[in-house]
């Protein structure tokens, strides 16, 4: 096992809901463990899991309202709510249901996640833009893998 | 269940009318039939051959209480139901057959397919459309489609009414749909197991990414996923996609 494979299996481990992850092969043995400080509702995603990005300084004031403290700019993140393979786009060669910088509202659907001929549209449960779009078209995903980062709209 | 069927001449698709229904508050039970879809589809929106008054065209609309992960086992569910209530029609010596996860066959040809999709509100299911088309009356396909479809009539002659086939499906799809419900998804797959050859022992080929790979069957998962064993014996699972048999 070579020290690309560890930091693989190390990025494998902090994306996903694996806590510990213990590897014995050739010899050598690996425990990853992530960081227990976590706190348990950010593990299981529930309340839905919001990842700062760094703070911008606020552009100048340009009317007597813009007082307030500095904005924090907030993904948040949609995942996938059960196994299967990611869909950007309704079929193959039409457009995808979304792109980076779209506005979403709450229930625009943003792609489908198929298991066994079942289409999962996954609605935005956020309106904001599409800050990020995480999975490519035709790729396996995990449950809880997160597909979307929404720049929430306040 | 109780339920309410819409009948329609003609229609883009029975799955986006029920679908709609579905956003719009329709309550469970609610059946969208059509003569003619002029936009069926099949995974990933391939067009699916659905001439004037041919077919069985059928989209239930359901509002089941069960997590996400349970809801692509209504594929298998409603396979269940369409063979069971087809078995009887068909002579004895015609093999219906059913691949996974939703293709119905007499022999090697599809006569039928199945096509789900659900709507989540966040963690919890809005609702599924289980959407089932059956070749009925068809006596000749495109050229392209020959080899590989066929339909009621052509195995069994005739007559066939689509009306009475769908009466046949109802009770047995309401049969599995409460056992699920109820948590029964072990029986269900038992159930789909005695009726699809592709269970146990099939070679099959699916697609990893753009690379295809062939393996032998090993039973369902718990979540319905296909177990294959590949050549250098790992076992590994088939969520997603089509898996072609060796024929």
């Amino acid at each position: 096992m070579n020290f690309k494979e560890i930091k693989e299996l190390i990025k494998l481990v902090s994306e996903r809901e694996i806590d510990e992850l213990q590897i014995e092969r050739a010899g050598i043995k690996i425990t990853i463990r992530k960081n227990a400080a976590v706190p348990k509702a950010l593990e299981h995603g529930r309340p839905a899991p919001v990842v700062p990005l760094p703070q911008e300084t606020t552009p100048a004031a340009t009317g007597a309202l813009v007082s307030s403290p500095v904005a924090e700019r907030e993904l948040h993140l949609v995942k996938s709510p059960l196994v299967g393979t990611f869909y950007s786009a309704p079929s193959p060669g039409s457009d995808p249901f979304v792109h980076i910088g779209d506005q979403v509202e709450v229930g625009t659907v943003l792609c489908v996640v198929e298991a066994m001929k079942l289409m999962n549209e996954i609605e935005s449960d956020m309106a904001g833009e599409v800050a990020q779009i995480l999975v490519d078209s035709g790729q396996p995903v995990e449950y809880g893998e997160p597909l979307f980062g929404i720049r929430v709209r306040r | 269940m109780f339920w309410t069927i819409h009948h329609l001449d003609s229609t883009e698709s029975t799955n986006d009318l029920a679908a709609k229904a579905g956003e719009s508050g329709v309550p469970e039970g609610a059946i969208f039939v059509a003569d003619v879809q002029t936009r069926g589809r099949g995974r990933a929106g391939r067009s699916w051959y659905s001439a004037p008054g041919l077919g069985l065209y059928a989209s239930l609309l359901l509002r089941p209480r069960v997590e996400p992960s349970v809801a692509p086992l209504f594929t298998l569910l409603a396979g269940v139901a369409v063979f069971e209530a087809l078995r009887p029609m068909l002579p004895a010596e015609k093999h219906l057959d059913i691949k996974w996860p939703n293709d119905l066959l007499v022999g090697n040809k599809k006569v039928g397919g199945i096509l789900c999709q659900t709507a989540l509100e966040g963690a919890r299911i809005k609702y599924v459309v289980v959407g089932i088309g059956i070749n009925v009356h068809h006596l000749l396909f495109p050229e392209e489609l020959q080899p590989v479809a066929t339909s009621l009539a052509l195995e069994a002659g005739g007559p066939w009414d689509c009306p009475r086939i769908l009466d046949q499906i109802r009770p047995r799809f309401d049969f599995w749909y409460n056992g699920l419900l109820r948590g029964e998804t072990e029986t269900l797959l038992r159930r789909w197991s005695q009726c699809s050859t592709y269970t146990e022992g099939k070679q099959v080929t699916w697609m990893e990414g753009d690379r295809p790979v062939s393996g032998i069957t090993r039973g369902l998962a718990s979540s319905g996923a296909l177990r294959v064993q590949r050549e250098d014996g790992s076992v590994e699972l088939v969520l997603s996609g089509d898996v072609w048999g060796r024929t």
